[in-house]
């Protein structure tokens, strides 16, 4: 559940660092109380107190007799609450906006600002004025800053243009999109403008998931939408009004396409990195944050995207984007020449347009990109006429990481997954009862040669790659900070595999130690030493540090616990990417289908764990160390062993590739995998020595008393 | 959401205030911008919030302003408890829950209170009253979402879901006994949240009071100088009543076919005959005064299914409780019960 929770991270360790260096600081707390907006608003209107569950005033007005009524008027709220859209200072501007119920601006005031321009320049009195034109504006209409000639030519009812400031076109801009983007929010969430649906459930594009695709694919996939025009389709849209018949080429060669309009959301890798080119995306990505959207499209033929007098990096004049009824706003993402050189149609007109975040866009649901063409007459003062071309577009299914609304109960999830839940219940209990009757196991030395090989194949393919049971210290950050934000842990319920593997683990790390989960149900540990296997089937070499050298790094993994559990404490933003230290979601999850830095070190991580045995689980593993320091629990030293061992026998210690032997012959349960192998000696007439010897009537000399780590024990016969 | 009641007539208190705009300490006190002194000195406090989709509002009056404004607070928080434990609209309440999952262990009191009154509310009418229609409410707005109606075989088989018997409640567990079945509380626990808020209030030392949910009315003690009279809705006629009551203690609540119809012709609407998975032919509105809130509320809904009768055969098993009825031909019938003033 956690992994899923954060799709299409995909960026390494010290990308993820360096980005989330540049994100904008979270939302700060509004500025408002109650009572000063019940100043702000005195009678006949009544503010209530604000709902507890987005940050609005629902604002009522008292009607006066014959009847004595209290209605609902619409709703106050801060932009900053909502949508916090950095302006040039870095701070967002925060703006009082009043909606009323049907979705229209009763007002819109500044909170506060640290916009320069509005500081020293123009002074706030033209801002002030600016915001007054929000009055009586519907959140259904299209609302732009307007340069004079866009709004002579396309203001109408749906188009409206709002008077710009000179010197103050950036900043207008920004406000423009916090004021919109934040009303939108309060229109979903509480005036029925979603459909009743949570507003906030939207569904996420996959950002991992990449296919090879050329452009006949991409519009036979509906990635990227088509939309055919013949002049005698647009005759028609025409018909009936002054517009009809204006177009000479139209009457004359009516079954000849008037334009070939496409789109596709470019944020979803199949379609950006397919049609982009290299650069362009490139450029595309550092211009957007995540979770923002990018629509690519492209134009053939007589209709254009923006029209001449359009300037780059505003909001296009002719292409409008709607979804549930609602505009959104898009804005020129200015990329030159953004497609790559070959492999598509030859377009006319080619633009990428980009969507914030804060808008609400859910790229699961249809959208609707509307183009307009204008039809004049008269020469003079030119007559126009309109029609919009609609084209819908929806990211297909399978691109989107769904709404969580849409993922089932808890309930459901198991019943749905019932049988993969019984594999894993049915291979934990085979676990259980080998590990707890450990002699049975290795009774024959040959059967824990084979069955140890099947249960990691077991658990990489079956827990990892197919059922995604690969348990990580992301889900043990979730937990802590849902604690600390006295959130449910239900959300763990939602991933039966986690949530069993989780149970078990911490069971058996408090019974047995932390072995049971890393040495047998830990996916990338299982590949790692099945990697292992292969090598030494290959007779390729390996290494073992010291024992001091070993005992120093083992340490290293608390170190790397204790950093991750802080920044837990502190924020999301600080442990995400720390995390990213485990290879286990570029391996398992994502199955090395990845950015090549993050691949390069899931894959080196396993050639190193080659060469010195396991080493990312021994030294570096944050969740093997979390697993030891709950291993502590532990009361009995279940693994058996005899008096001999380590005194003077040396056997087991040898040959442990873990390293968890000490030299006085005492299991480090916090270092041990519970690989069986030392039980296999131990029960072994043929490799254990004291009972070889035992068996031969024979005992034990030593020639020298072993000084604690030194492998210098002499094994003699006494006559 | 359509109003069905208004607070009309001699409300004198509200009307002095209205005249005389005296605002009391206000700032000093921190009290709602609803704060008015009334020509006796004491003082009139209004405040609202947003509940069970609808505006509830509450007028208290009382002697410290501050002390008024925290009791209807107190009280509207009251109101949005309820509200957020019992909606349907919310997967996350109590009621979200129960119905996609067919169970809750450990059910929230007020939920268990509610369901149980409900369910005796379901025999003593002979499942003229049920929770467990909200499959019908789902097939209704599915088909008006796809603009058509339900055919009788769809009708037949979310009615067949329809059981309050297999509905169990006890305070450890609440179940539904088949797998489909759901239930809504929107006939009901707006009613009690009523209560709950009236008791906040009460409990907090105000006697005189006027809670007000648009479909729902209730008043505290009675002040017989100044009797606060509530208007009931005409079905019809936008800005007319059909009857004036004196509220007397009791509490208000009127169901409709207007309110949320299913069909341009309100032949469809949000009340639905348990038995015959249809809205009642006969009747256009009802409106039940009550002990309390939870039953007038309940009770408005078997009033709208019931034949005339029955209908007072049911009414005669709550202490106190009248109603009144129009039918979709304009005709008004008032039991004996109804205040004064009815008819």
């Amino acid at each position: 559940m956690a992994r899923a929770e954060r799709p299409g991270r995909t960026a390494p360790a010290l990308l993820a660092l360096g980005l989330f260096l540049l994100l904008p600081p979270p939302a700060r707390a509004g500025l408002l109380t109650r009572e000063e907006l019940g100043r702000r608003f005195p009678a006949p209107y009544l503010v209530a107190e604000r709902d507890k569950e987005v940050p609005v005033w629902p604002i009522f007005k008292q009607s006066g007799p014959p009847h004595h009524t209290v209605d609902l008027v619409g709703y106050v709220f801060e932009s900053a609450d909502l949508a916090p859209v950095p302006g040039f200072s870095g701070t967002p501007v925060d703006l009082l906006v009043v909606l009323n119920v049907n979705g229209e601006f009763l007002d819109v005031a500044v909170l506060s600002h640290h916009e320069p321009v509005f500081l020293g320049g123009v002074g706030e009195e033209p801002l002030r004025a600016f915001l007054g034109q929000y009055q009586g504006l519907s959140l259904k209409q299209n609302i732009t800053v307007g340069s004079g000639t866009a709004r002579a030519r396309h203001a109408g009812a749906t188009n409206v243009y709002l008077d710009g400031i000179a010197k103050a076109t950036a900043s207008l801009r920004i406000i423009n999109q916090s004021v919109l983007s934040a009303a939108l929010k309060v229109a979903r969430a509480r005036l029925g403008f979603s459909g009743g649906r949570d507003p906030d459930l939207i569904a996420h594009v996959r950002t991992d998931l990449f296919e090879p695709r050329t452009f006949p694919q991409l519009v036979s996939a509906g990635l990227v939408r088509h939309l055919r025009l013949r002049n005698r389709d647009l005759e028609k849209a025409f018909a009936g009004s002054e517009g009809a018949g204006l177009d000479p080429v139209a009457i004359e060669k009516p079954d000849e396409t008037f334009c070939d309009l496409y789109a596709g959301m470019a944020t979803v890798p199949t379609v950006g990195r397919n049609l982009l080119a290299d650069a362009a995306w490139k450029l595309m990505n550092a211009r957007t944050q995540e979770g923002d959207h990018v629509l690519l499209v492209m134009a053939r033929g007589r209709c254009r995207i923006v029209s001449e007098s359009f300037q780059r990096n505003t909001v296009p004049d002719l292409l409008s984007l709607r979804q549930e009824g609602l505009p959104v706003e898009m804005r020129d993402l200015d990329l030159d020449a953004p497609l790559k050189p070959a492999g598509q149609p030859d377009f006319d007109q080619a633009m990428a347009f980009r969507v914030i975040f804060q808008a609400g866009l859910d790229p699961g649901r249809p959208m609707q990109l509307s183009a307009r063409v204008t039809r004049s007459k008269g020469i003079v003062y030119p007559e126009r006429f309109s029609r919009d071309l609609v084209l819908d577009y929806q990211v297909p299914e399978r691109f989107v990481v769904p709404a969580a609304e849409d993922q089932k109960t808890w309930v459901a999830t198991w019943r749905d997954r019932w049988p993969e839940i019984a594999v894993l219940v049915a291979a934990l209990a085979f676990l259980t009862v080998l590990l707890a009757r450990q002699s049975r196991l290795v009774a024959q030395a040959r059967s824990l040669r084979w069955f140890r090989p099947a249960f990691l194949a077991f658990t990489l393919l079956f827990v990892g790659w197919y059922a995604q049971g690969q348990l990580s210290i992301v889900n043990a950050v979730a937990l802590l900070q849902a604690s600390i934000a006295w959130r449910s842990w239900a959300f763990f319920l939602y991933d039966p595999m986690t949530a069993i593997l989780s149970a078990y683990t911490v069971a058996t790390a408090v019974a047995w130690g932390r072995g049971t989960f890393c040495g047998w149900l830990c996916p990338f540990g299982a590949l790692q030493e099945l990697a292992a296997l292969l090598a030494r089937l290959a007779r390729l070499p390996r290494l073992r540090l010291s024992h001091a050298a070993d005992a120093r790094l083992k340490w290293v993994k608390y170190a790397v616990l204790l950093a991750i559990l802080l920044a837990a404490v502190v924020s999301a933003r600080w442990s995400d990417p720390l995390v990213e230290v485990e290879p286990f979601k570029t391996a398992i999850t994502m199955h090395f289908r990845r950015s090549w830095a993050a691949v390069a070190y899931a894959a080196g991580t396993v050639l190193v764990g080659v060469v010195f045995f396991k080493a990312f689980c021994r030294y570096l593993c944050p969740l093997g160390a979390l697993l030891a320091v709950l291993g502590h629990l532990r009361r009995w030293d279940w693994l058996a062993r005899r008096v001999e061992c380590g005194q003077p026998c040396q056997t087991c210690r040898s040959r442990c590739e873990y390293q968890a032997i000490d030299a006085r012959g005492g299991i480090d349960y916090t270092e041990c995998f519970q690989c069986m192998e030392c039980v296999a000696i131990y029960n072994d007439d043929a490799q254990c020595a004291p009972r070889l010897l035992e068996k031969r009537g024979k005992r034990w000399v030593t020639t020298g008393s072993p000084p604690g780590g030194e492998d210098l024990v002499v094994l003699g016969t006494k006559r | 959401m359509r109003r069905r009641i208004f607070v009309t007539g001699s409300l004198l208190a509200l009307a002095a205030a209205w005249g005389a705009r005296a605002r009391a300490g206000r700032r000093a006190t921190g009290a709602p911008s609803g704060a008015d002194r009334l020509p006796d000195g004491r003082i009139l406090v209004r405040d609202a919030a947003v509940a069970f989709g609808t505006t509830v509002s509450i007028a208290a009056v009382g002697d410290d302003p501050g002390a008024a404004a925290e009791a209807t607070a107190e009280a509207l928080d009251r109101i949005r408890g309820v509200d957020s434990l019992m909606t349907v609209y919310r997967r996350d309440s109590q009621v979200g829950r129960l119905n996609a999952e067919g169970v809750l262990s450990r059910p929230d009191r007020h939920l268990v209170r509610v369901l149980e009154f409900s369910k005796r509310l379901s025999a003593l009418s002979d499942g003229a009253f049920d929770v467990t229609v909200q499959p019908l409410w789902r097939l209704f707005v599915a088909c008006r979402a796809a603009g058509r109606r339900p055919s009788p075989d769809e009708v037949a088989a979310a009615r067949s879901l329809v059981d309050w018997t297999a509905l169990e409640v006890t305070p450890r567990r609440v179940a539904l006994g088949r797998r489909g079945m759901q239930i809504t509380l929107n006939g009901v626990a707006q009613g009690y949240a009523a209560d709950l808020a009236m008791d906040a209030l009460r409990q907090r030392g105000i006697r005189d009071a006027l809670l007000d949910a648009g479909e729902l009315g209730a008043e505290g003690e009675r002040q017989p100088h100044r009797p606060w009279t509530v208007g009931i809705q005409h079905p019809r006629v936008h800005d007319a009543v059909i009857a004036t009551v004196a509220m007397d203690g009791r509490f208000l609540a009127t169901s409709g076919d207007y309110a949320t119809a299913f069909s341009e012709d309100l032949a469809d609407h949000h009340i639905f005959d348990p038995r015959t998975g249809r809205s009642p032919p006969g009747l256009s509105s009802a409106a039940v005064a009550a002990a309390s809130g939870m039953e007038a509320d309940g009770l408005t809904k078997p009033m709208m299914v019931l034949e005339l009768a029955r209908a007072r055969a049911l009414l005669a098993r709550f202490d106190g409780a009248g109603a009144i009825w129009m039918d979709k031909r304009g005709r008004v019938v008032a039991s004996e019960r109804m205040p004064p003033g009815a008819g």
